[in-house]
């Protein structure tokens, strides 16, 4: 199993109160598979906030594993653990664009 | 620093930097002596205005000197607040303010992080994405607007050039192009983004021939220098343009054929129910191949040649149309009989206009430019704030983008050019690179934008959470909700937990900028506590609970005011990418906005979402990416950001010293749309289906939505202006932003009121001089314009032919009243407060506020 602690950021409290989440996953577990499980700890809100009805990241959400930004469309990037022993991703809600 | 009581050797230094008395940040060069800012030039080494200014920027020494400007954080003593009421200010130490803001910020947090509402402003705002967003986004608050930005400018023309252009804005291609027409803008003219260069190359391609047409309600700024100005009735833009699409499809039969099928969706079978007919198994739209005599996926490498713009009647067992057909059949409803009996045009003009626009187009013909072949399209329809700020205005940019995109002129010579939506990055680094890339129907997704909402594909409408009910517009970038009468009555229908109750606000001064002043009042007076970081006292801060005194941007640093596809010039040339840096020392107790929030975010715990944050806005990477877990200086964090772009070798201090990098631009960066694989919607298949998705979470709450604004071509449909049917209110009164100004910002500036005030038009009401005389209205009479509900405004009027009969111009954002702006106070027109701020004065689909008003006039004295 691999230890993961994720780390939220942006307008998620309404899906979730807490800032970040400990977890352990399967050895060989993806990004994807971290969103799923973090979809049924909490809930559908969660997953409509950051996953489109395709499984597509949401255009305003941003995924970093470790301090690398993930592309939308590569998100089966395997988990891995930094030297803490963790791995370490960042999921971050980023706000509305300004107007102009 | 200063020599004072020395006459040599004296400090004489120029600093090249950036302006920002508007949104356009042109480069500038700043001529310090001894200390003290003398002059401000344009920067002739910089393409950003290649040593041109306008008299915003040049004036912005006395916005540095102003002696009004506020230098100490002060807190408010009376509790009462309402406009013209006294906060009774005492002035505190930054450590009191500071602390006593974190307090009340972590509070809000800690209840629920929505209740914080942050106010920008679109009148100077490149710091404001570093340090508002920067702040918004760890605090967890989604409820963030412009002010009036968005509402009064580009919720619908942005939105258009994000989904056609991807771009921020579009421009004639100045160099090639020979047929301009303009709809309700200026660009070009002092006026729009990159107003400087602009200017001059507008002149430059008016010297070699260019023709301009200028569709407007008002002879003003283009218009008044244009071959031609054809006066509108206001708001009935998109009546013009579907009938010249119409002429242009079905009474010329002209379109650009390769272009349409390449390069949009016009060859995509659409089903009876609107939607696409798709491929069972990949789910791709399919298309027609004619000599296959098949339909495939649009994107299928086996087809025999470009997919057909029409399809038999059956498909695969399917009635289908195709995109293209749809359109063609779609406008023929929209003659130019019916189309002159909206806009006064007369019929035969409209001909012409269409006619005129499509020889220009010159379909078919190419130029070579650097020996690469490319289509040659010397004719644009361009349209901005005037065109775009009614209720409909979705559908009137989308119907005045139609002209550019039947003859192809979209992004290749001579068309309409989108603001550098293509960068392969400075030589040596290949930074910054964005290009914008095809989704999975093959439309295009812009590969940079001013946020992380892009403008194509739309997110999935979702039940509101937001102040502005973004999640159910996906659309709307901005929203009359944040300051509308109906506010409340809408949050409680959905069970949102607002008013907020606490606001920040940088720069803006809503009570102005929005509608009217009484409506945006109620809605600050229900917030409990508000702090505004600002450089002036005004009639915005008379509601606030604490002001922080703001550096101006002769006192500050930032690291990137051009965004490629915002304010940097279209067309060929150079790239630049300039700093903004301090040309002198802020006064002891001004601070800057970004390291306000620095520090307001290390007192709340929010520092490691900064952090992060900058590293996702900037791109940076290692070893620029900022730790989490490091306390920065903004000066380290804009030290990165420079050498993440342009190498160690160009780090701050090499920036401090040449103030900006440029390097060429390629032909395929300025022409792209013939080199990328992306195409864009004539028919827009996705709204058909973000009101399908929108309508049943509406019906839930019992939210009304006019679900006819979804239909994926593009109508006129008429203003609440256009429906009053009570005769006595016989006027359109409408706004313009006079170049003088920008916005309500720079009344104070007394150089540019003493400008102003010898412009007969800028602080004045202009109306047509036969409707004026009908009424006994003399030139210089004061007068009252008065809305059906009530509303009232009094100024001195203006006689002009130049402005349609049943139109009254006023220029935009005057008539301050507040005591702490003695230079602004009580010049020009407040023509905001007429508007109503409401939904039923917003567009269904984007939320754009509709400006114009039906009004009557009369002189005072009656």
């Amino acid at each position: 199993m691999i230890a993961v602690k994720v780390r939220f950021y942006g307008f998620v409290r309404s899906a979730l109160r807490e800032p970040s989440a400990e977890l352990s996953v399967p050895d060989g577990s993806t990004v994807t598979d971290l969103l799923q499980a973090l979809g049924e700890r909490y809930g559908q809100k969660f997953t409509e906030k950051v996953l489109t009805r395709q499984g597509r990241l949401q255009d305003y959400v941003r995924v970093l594993l470790g301090n690398d930004l993930l592309e939308d469309g590569k998100l089966d990037v395997a988990l891995r653990e930094t030297a803490g022993g963790t791995a370490s991703v960042v999921v971050y809600l980023l706000p509305a664009e300004i107007g102009g | 620093m200063r020599t004072a009581g020395k006459s040599t050797p004296k400090e004489d230094a120029w600093i090249p930097s950036s302006c920002s008395m508007c949104y356009c940040q042109c480069s500038i060069r700043v001529h310090r002596i001894d200390g003290v800012v003398v002059k401000i030039e344009g920067n002739p080494d910089s393409p950003i205005g290649e040593g041109r200014l306008c008299s915003k920027g040049a004036s912005g020494i006395m916005t540095l000197y102003d002696p009004n400007r506020v230098n100490n954080p002060v807190i408010r003593t009376n509790p009462e607040k309402g406009i013209g009421v006294d906060p009774g200010w005492k002035e505190v130490s930054w450590d009191e303010a500071l602390q006593y803001v974190a307090e009340k910020l972590k509070k809000v947090r800690e209840k629920d992080p929505r209740l914080l509402f942050f106010q920008g402003t679109t009148t100077c705002s490149s710091s404001l994405s570093a340090g508002m967003w920067g702040f918004v986004s760890p605090f967890g608050s989604p409820n963030f607007w412009s002010s009036g930005g968005g509402l009064h400018c580009g919720n619908g023309a942005h939105l258009i050039n994000g989904i056609m252009h991807a771009s921020w804005s579009a421009v004639p291609d100045f160099p090639y192009c020979n047929y301009a027409l303009y709809f309700g803008s200026s660009k070009g003219h002092s006026a729009g983004h990159v107003a400087t260069q602009n200017a001059q190359m507008a002149a430059d391609a008016r010297a070699r021939g260019m023709k301009l047409v200028v569709v407007d309600p008002m002879c003003n700024f283009a218009s008044g220098k244009a071959n031609e100005w054809v006066p509108i009735r206001v708001g009935t833009d998109a009546a013009l343009a579907l009938s010249m699409v119409n002429v242009l499809l079905n009474e010329k039969g002209l379109w650009d054929a390769p272009y349409l099928a390449k390069h949009t969706n016009a060859p995509y079978l659409v089903k009876p129910d609107g939607h696409y007919l798709r491929d069972e198994a990949s789910g791709k739209p399919l298309v027609w191949d004619a000599i296959e005599g098949q339909a495939m996926a649009y994107d299928d490498p086996g087809m025999a040649a470009d997919p057909a713009l029409e399809c038999p009647r059956q498909v695969n067992g399917v009635e289908c149309r195709t995109g293209f057909q749809l359109l063609k059949e779609h406008v023929t409803q929209f003659s130019p009989e019916w189309a002159s009996s909206i806009t006064t045009i007369p019929v035969r003009t409209i001909r012409r206009l269409a006619h005129e626009f499509g020889r220009a187009a010159r379909v078919g013909s190419t130029i070579v430019i650097d020996g690469m072949s490319l289509p040659y399209r010397p004719a644009c329809a361009i349209y901005f704030r005037g065109a775009q700020s009614h209720k409909n205005s979705v559908y009137n940019c989308f119907a005045i983008e139609l002209l550019n995109q039947v003859v192809g002129a979209a992004d290749v010579p001579g068309g309409a050019l989108g603001f550098n939506p293509v960068s392969y990055g400075h030589p040596d680094t290949g930074r910054p690179n964005y290009v914008p890339r095809e989704d999975p129907d093959g439309l295009m997704v812009t590969g940079m934008w001013l946020g992380a909402h892009l403008p194509y594909p739309p997110h999935e409408p979702s039940e509101p959470e937001t102040m502005k009910l973004g999640e159910l517009f996906p659309m709307a970038r901005n929203s009359p909700l944040m300051a509308s009468s109906d506010q409340d009555k809408v949050w409680k229908q959905f069970g949102l937990p607002y008013p907020p109750e606490a606001m920040l606000n940088y720069g803006a001064n809503s009570v102005m900028s929005v509608g009217n002043a009484a409506t945006v009042a109620e809605s600050l007076k229900k917030i409990k506590f508000i702090v505004s970081v600002d450089v002036f006292l005004n009639e915005f801060t008379d509601f606030a609970d604490v002001v922080l005194p703001d550096t101006c941007y002769l006192e500050r640093l930032e690291p990137w005011p051009n965004p490629g596809i915002f304010s940097h010039p279209a067309g060929l040339g150079e790239w630049a990418w300039p700093i903004r840096q301090p040309a002198v020392e802020p006064a002891p107790q001004r601070r800057s906005f970004i390291e306000v929030m620095m520090e307001l975010g290390e007192m709340i715990g929010i520092r490691d979402g900064m952090n992060i944050y900058f590293n996702l806005l900037f791109g940076l990477k290692h070893p620029y990416q900022l730790d989490p877990d490091v306390r920065y200086t903004w000066d380290e964090i804009c030290d990165r950001v420079l050498q993440h772009n342009f190498g160690p070798e160009r780090d701050l201090a090499w920036f401090r010293t040449n103030g900006l990098v440029k390097w060429p631009k390629r032909v395929d960066e300025v022409y792209w749309r013939p080199f990328l694989k992306v195409r864009v919607p004539i028919y827009w298949e996705f709204l058909k289906t973000m009101g399908e998705q929108a309508a049943p979470i509406a019906e839930k709450f019992g939210f009304p939505m006019d679900m006819s604004r979804y239909e994926p071509l593009p109508t006129w449909n008429p203003c609440p202006s256009h429906e009053l049917k009570d005769e006595r209110y016989d006027l359109y009164g409408f706004y313009y932003r006079d170049v003088l100004h920008a916005n309500s910002f720079t009344m104070e500036n007394p150089w540019l009121d003493e400008a102003a005030t010898m412009n007969p038009y800028s602080y004045t009401i202009t109306m047509n001089i036969g409707t004026a005389r009908k009424k006994g209205i003399h030139d210089g009479d004061i007068i009252s314009v008065e809305s059906a509900k009530g509303r009232r405004i009094q100024g001195k009027v203006k006689l002009s032919e130049g402005i349609h009969p049943e139109g009254l111009g006023v220029a935009a954002c005057a008539g301050h009243w507040s005591r702490n702006q003695p230079i602004a106070r009580g010049k020009g027109v407040f023509f905001n407060d007429l508007l109503e701020i409401d939904l039923e004065h917003a567009d269904p689909v984007n939320m754009n506020l509709d400006v114009c008003v039906k009004v009557r006039a009369y002189r005072s004295t009656e």
